[in-house]
């Protein structure tokens, strides 16, 4: 079976100017080599600054890596259309970025870029909101009003709206109500996920592979999952889920 | 010429006596002294060349010397503006025709205003210089203000990206925040004119000899050309400088959003 995203050996590097002003750099992600199969769940954890949101912003090439070769269902990254791939993306950064004046402002942005129209977006928004684990009324919710958990939800619904083959989670968040639990709840759609948390705990809980991203270099394989990626209903979870 | 000569002493002398007084009290405030003496020595040196200048210029009723005298108006602006962009938005030669776009409306003046006395080319480099000043402060205004919206909000601008936007969608609502931001100068100048506010040119047209009433609307005029010329001068900056912003990948430019700091860093 093909790999959705299969990174080999990527190297990114970041140059900055130091106080003196001459030109410095850092090796932010070294010789990194995955594979992430369909409905496969990949958790990496780390430290601030291991590099995980570098990663993670590599695949809808806000950035693009230095050295190594990044591969979406076996074709280079760099020869997929953009607008085809970011289509087949789901995006959700650390700070819930939210913009506009109400939730469905945010949740139905990427529906209308689309085409579709108001009414018929407007439905699939409130079935994103509730599958991100808010009720259908904070639809018109003033996003100024909203609390962190639930902004993040709703940067979440945004994501799932267009209904991606490849969901990108920077940072879960522990001690946030279902935060683990909200990965669970997509189960039945067969999402593929990438996230990243520095939380290992929440990490087990989320992910069917859980690696440890340290200093730019994938550590450690903390959790190897019992992921199948072989057929439809072929996937086992180590643990029970929890609702 | 005596008369002159001592008009002359009495308004270098006054502009040197509110100079100490204010210094004076921007040292005993701690407020920086310092920063208002290097201000006031700058504004007198380019006065003084701009004095020369037009008492050079004006006596020749020739169109061309009027002409030379624009270019020789436009040229330190054009300088100054292109350096202050360019830190912004790095090899943009074009950026040097921009002083060119606010004197624009000017060329309006002979049709809106045909009346020759009201043109004479004693009005007509100042006016030249006033709205380059104003349009190009709009260039720059612009440029900067986009960076730094695009750098606070850069994670929603890629988000929207993400979700198959194309840069000038993702980024719509910072283009106008900065345009608004770059016409904001010359619109306040336009709503508090004559209220908290009796502009310098007026009471120089008045001092001339001008009618009160007629220096009024000339200025008004002018107000509205100096809109103008900002918003044309910064619509064309966008215009020009909006494909340094971001690559041909849709990707935001890292230069072009983290400038300064250890921190900022940057892909070549």
């Amino acid at each position: 079976m093909t790999p959705l995203l299969s990174f080999e050996g990527v190297h990114k590097y970041r140059f900055f100017r130091d106080v003196r002003g001459r030109i410095a750099w850092t090796e932010a992600l070294r010789d990194i080599s995955f594979d992430l199969f369909p409905g496969e769940r990949l958790v990496l954890t780390g430290p601030p600054g291991a590099g995980k949101t570098t990663l993670l912003r590599l695949v809808p090439r806000f950035e693009d890596a230095t050295a190594g070769r990044m591969l979406w269902c076996g074709t280079d990254l760099r020869h997929v259309p953009l607008a085809e791939l970011r289509n087949r993306l789901g995006y959700v950064p650390e700070d819930p970025s939210l913009f506009g004046e109400t939730v469905e402002d945010n949740v139905a942005y990427g529906l209308r870029l689309r085409g579709l129209p108001r009414e018929a977006a407007r439905v699939r928004s409130r079935v994103a909101v509730e599958r991100a684990g808010l009720d259908g009324f904070f639809l018109d919710r003033k996003v100024a009003s909203l609390s962190l958990p639930q902004a993040r939800r709703v940067s979440l619904a945004r994501a799932l709206v267009v209904e991606p083959e490849l969901l990108l989670l920077d940072e879960l968040h522990e001690g946030e109500p279902g935060a683990g639990d909200l990965l669970a709840g997509l189960d039945g759609k067969r999402l593929t996920v990438l996230a990243t948390t520095r939380h290992p705990g929440l990490a087990r809980v989320a992910g069917d592979r859980v690696w440890s991203l340290i200093d730019g270099r994938l550590a450690e394989e903390l959790a190897a999952g019992d992921f199948v990626p072989d057929g439809p209903g072929a996937r086992r979870r180590r643990r029970p889920e929890r609702r | 010429m005596r008369v002159d000569a001592t008009t002359d002493l009495a308004l270098a002398g006054g502009a040197l006596a509110l100079g100490a007084v204010t210094c004076a009290v921007l040292a005993r405030m701690r407020f920086g002294s310092e920063e208002f003496l290097r201000g006031s020595l700058r504004s007198a040196l380019q006065l003084g060349v701009l004095g020369l200048l037009l008492a050079a210029l004006l006596p020749r009723d020739v169109w061309p010397w009027q002409v030379v005298g624009l270019i020789l108006l436009a040229f330190p602006a054009a300088a100054s503006t292109a350096g202050r962009l360019r830190r912004r938005v790095p090899c943009l030669r074009l950026l040097a025709l921009l002083p060119a776009l606010p004197a624009l409306p000017l060329l309006s003046l002979p049709v809106l205003v045909p009346d020759p006395s009201m043109l004479a080319r004693g009005l007509f480099l100042p006016l030249a210089g006033f709205l380059m000043g104003t349009g190009l402060g709009g260039a720059v205004a612009f440029v900067n203000r986009f960076a730094a919206l695009l750098t606070e909000r850069r994670s929603v601008v890629e988000v929207r990206l993400a979700l198959g936007a194309e840069p000038r969608e993702a980024a719509a609502d910072l283009y106008r925040e900065a345009g608004r931001a770059a016409l904001r100068p010359a619109l306040q100048s336009l709503a508090v004119v004559g209220l908290t506010q009796t502009p310098a040119m007026l009471a120089g047209v008045v001092a001339a000899g001008v009618p009160p009433l007629r220096a009024a609307l000339l200025q008004f005029l002018v107000l509205q050309m100096a809109v103008l010329g900002s918003a044309l001068t910064a619509w064309t900056a966008a215009r020009l400088a909006w494909d340094r912003f971001f690559n041909h990948e849709f990707q935001v430019r890292e230069e072009m959003v983290v400038r300064t700091g250890p921190a900022g860093s940057w892909t070549p």
